[in-house]
């Protein structure tokens, strides 16, 4: 079933200019993400997988290239994502893929559960929100239960472990049903006890839900759980660093 | 899966609004901002009330010692032929009433020599063109005040001023009290008979009484001061001498002295006024004066107090008066009472605008506390706006965070202000005799104001003009933060610790 293409770039190029030097980060990546995959993105710091996370996952727009996305329920059009206006992009972004950062990025002011719901507060106005909420909260909570860590559903972010947190994380990535979910560094500020765990919480939600999820990470048992292994060099992805493993 | 539907995205998200709560509610300097903003407001609007409330009551206060329109001649003493003069004056419409006067400065004796403004009024008529009626306390109502008033001066030497000028509350619980009738012609004229001097001496001075004999001096009512200073008492004889005006020879022999008794007294809520006027019957005035002119066969007076019905048309009153004086005396003049203090509430008027005017200066430090709090917020949170837009916000809308936070702070202050401000001006006396009893302070010292209560007038323009300042600084105060947010980079954010 994963072998439906929802996301493809072609010869994503990007550069930054900072003064008058241009560095050119991405030099033409060709990528294919299939439905309900895990795949892992390895390389050097600073060789541009951040930057790449952010042109998938219409954060930062390319210098050049395509990117074409199938979203989940719209017949099987592919949708020319450069097409899209700032909105519509925004709606994607909130409906349809979901952010795992490496140092969480709760925010502090807001409780757990509410993390978790800060998709559906960004989705819904106020009245259809505070209609729902009930609905809402149900699910986030499901969620938390998920990831095991309902019973901190009240607290500040700030009450909790890293490992509680980039669990919190997770969970409100997935509060709106995303198809793909971008996981930048998702363990690389956790000891490996808690990082094995957030491992098998990922792999056990890509069962379960059949959500896609794109690793970027530095850790190698990490990078072994995925179905494909992607090595970045020099802005570019090294042909034979690509290995096809079967699922886990 | 109906999320996933294509539906448009809301108008106003619920993220919005709820995080801009957070924000404030989690911050000190929000509520520091907010706080500068309130205290602003309410210093506006309290300086606004209390100069407001100043110029009404100094506008009443100066129309209720000044009639409507008062006719002089070119020098003191020079209108003659006055029951001519008053009959052409009634004959123009709009005018309710006259009254002759004589002024003089004069000295009256207690223990020293002091300087005191006599003023020769006809009772009967003075009610018709002057608030006297509502300022003279009733026999009755003086006697209830008296012990009072005794024990205001009791210990005033010349030490304890302050406490000598502490008002009397109850005279102006009775005079301002809703059901007072002003003084009925009779009630004032009576003053001024001898069986109503002898009544009081009576009561008051009966040693006095018994060396006078039969026949009793003159009377007169004096400002409530003379009484409260000690200057005077009730009952006592004083003389008070001043200068004839016209005639010849040395000038002590000008010198007309009389003794008179204080027979009752009156509050105009004016402290000069209070403290240095000295009502006494017209008709013995002016014989003491020697007013009587041989030439025109009839007595000379200082001018004519003339009061009409509709006080709005009083300039156009003016003018008929003057074109029906002016042929047959043309020496007269016609003067309005805002002609001879309307500079005063001028001056007033201009000071309340230029405080107003420094005041939203000062605002403008308000406006850098919103504007830092602000910014301060946005530095702080623009992590949280990488998120935000990685989660599926707009960028617009997560300007419209900062944006709703500056307004909601401004508008919370602005109102917190008004509540604040409103409530000091209800209490502003009760808080004033406080700080005075607690610190001997007078911060509004009532021989300076002319008033011896903080007045206060709230009016809906002043509202207006303590919210706009606020308002307006705090809407450009917040739009340039939220501004700036959209310019940073909050995605280069969300990959850094
Ligand atoms: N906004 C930016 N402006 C200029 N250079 C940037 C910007 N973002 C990233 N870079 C540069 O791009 C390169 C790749 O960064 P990044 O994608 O974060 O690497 P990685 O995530 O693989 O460690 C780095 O050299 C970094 O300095
Ligand atoms: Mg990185």
């Amino acid at each position: 079933m994963h072998e439906q293409v929802i996301y493809s770039a072609r010869g994503l190029a990007k550069e930054y200019q900072s003064n008058r030097i241009v560095i050119s980060v991405l030099k033409g990546i060709d990528l294919d993400i299939r439905r309900g995959e895990i795949l892992s993105i390895v390389g050097h710091s600073g060789v541009g997988k951040s930057t790449l996370l952010n042109l998938l996952g219409l954060l930062d727009t390319p210098t050049s290239g395509t990117l074409h996305y199938r979203p989940r329920n719209v017949g099987n059009d592919q949708v020319d994502l450069a097409r899209l206006s700032l909105k519509a992009r925004a709606r994607i972004r909130n409906q349809e893929f979901g952010f795992v950062f490496q140092f969480y990025h709760l925010l502090p002011d807001l409780s757990l559960i509410e993390n978790v719901l800060l998709p559906a507060m960004i989705l819904h106005g106020r009245a259809a929100y505070r209609a729902r909420r009930k609905e809402l909260e149900a699910k986030a909570s499901d969620l938390l239960d998920r990831v095991g860590i309902l019973a901190r559903r009240d607290f500040s972010p700030n009450q909790l472990s890293g490992g509680e947190r980039q669990r919190a994380a997770i969970a409100r990535a997935l509060l709106n049903d995303p198809q793909l979910v971008f996981c930048d560094e998702p363990t690389g500020n956790l000891d490996s006890v808690t990082g094995e765990r957030i491992h098998n919480l990922i792999l056990d939600l890509q069962k379960t839900l059949n959500v896609s999820f794109v690793l970027v990470t530095h850790d190698e048992r990490l990078a072994r759980l995925a179905h494909r292994r992607l090595l970045m060099q020099d802005g570019v992805f090294v042909p034979q660093a690509e290995s096809i493993r079967s699922r886990p | 899966m109906a999320a996933h539907s294509r539906s448009s995205p809301p108008l106003f998200p619920y993220y919005e609004l709820h995080l801009s709560l957070k924000y404030l509610r989690s911050r000190f300097s929000s509520i520091a901002a907010l706080l500068s903003v309130t205290f602003g407001v309410a210093v506006i609007w309290i300086v606004l009330s209390i100069m407001g409330g100043y110029i009404i009551v100094l506008r009443e206060t100066i129309r209720g010692q000044e009639s409507h329109l008062t006719i002089y001649g070119s020098a003191p003493f020079s209108v003659a032929h006055i029951l001519q003069l008053e009959e052409l004056i009634r004959s123009v419409k709009n005018v309710r009433g006259t009254a002759p006067f004589i002024e003089t400065l004069a000295m009256y004796k207690s223990g020293q020599l002091n300087p005191c403004q006599l003023r020769g009024i006809h009772p009967r008529r003075e009610l018709e063109v002057s608030e006297i009626g509502r300022y003279v306390l009733r026999p009755e109502e003086l006697e209830r005040v008296l012990p009072e008033i005794e024990a205001t001066g009791k210990d005033s030497g010349d030490g304890d001023k302050a406490k000598a000028r502490s008002p009397v509350v109850s005279i102006d619980s009775i005079l301002r009290s809703e059901n007072r009738k002003p003084l009925e012609p009779g009630e004032l004229e009576r003053f001024f008979e001898p069986e109503f001097t002898a009544k009081i001496l009576q009561e008051h001075n009966p040693r006095t009484l018994r060396a006078l004999g039969n026949t009793v001096p003159p009377a007169v009512i004096v400002g409530v001061q003379f009484l409260i200073e000690r200057k005077m008492f009730l009952g006592q004889v004083v003389e008070i001498g001043t200068v004839k005006p016209e005639q010849q020879g040395p000038m002590e022999q000008r010198f007309a002295h009389e003794s008179f008794v204080v027979v009752g007294a009156f509050k105009t809520g004016d402290y000069d006024f209070d403290s240095r006027s000295i009502f006494v019957h017209v008709d013995f005035l002016k014989n003491m004066l020697e007013l009587f002119d041989a030439r025109s066969n009839s007595y000379r007076y200082e001018g004519i107090r003339v009061s009409v019905d509709d006080f709005d048309r009083v300039n156009d009153t003016r003018k008929e008066l003057e074109a029906i004086l002016l042929p047959v005396a043309p020496w007269l003049r016609v003067i309005t009472w805002e002609d001879l203090k309307g500079n005063i509430l001028t001056a007033v008027l201009i000071e309340k605008f230029v405080i107003y005017f420094l005041l939203v200066l000062l605002m403008s430090f308000t406006g850098c506390m919103v504007l830092l709090m602000l910014l301060l917020t946005v530095i702080e949170k623009t992590r949280d706006m990488g998120v935000l837009l990685a989660l599926g916000a707009t960028p617009s809308g997560v300007v419209r965070i900062f944006l709703i936070n500056g307004l909601l702070l401004v508008s919370v202050g602005t109102l917190l202000g008004l509540g604040i401000g409103y409530l000091f001006c209800l209490y502003i006396n009760p808080i004033h005799d406080w700080i005075h009893s607690v610190t001997g302070l007078r911060l509004f010292p009532p021989e300076i104001y002319h008033m011896d209560r903080i007045p206060i007038s709230f009016q809906s323009g002043d509202v207006l003009l303590s919210i706009a300042p606020p308002l307006f600084l705090g809407f450009f105060s917040s739009l340039i933060p939220a501004f700036w947010a959209s310019r940073r980079d909050p995605i280069k954010a969300i990959h850094h610790a």
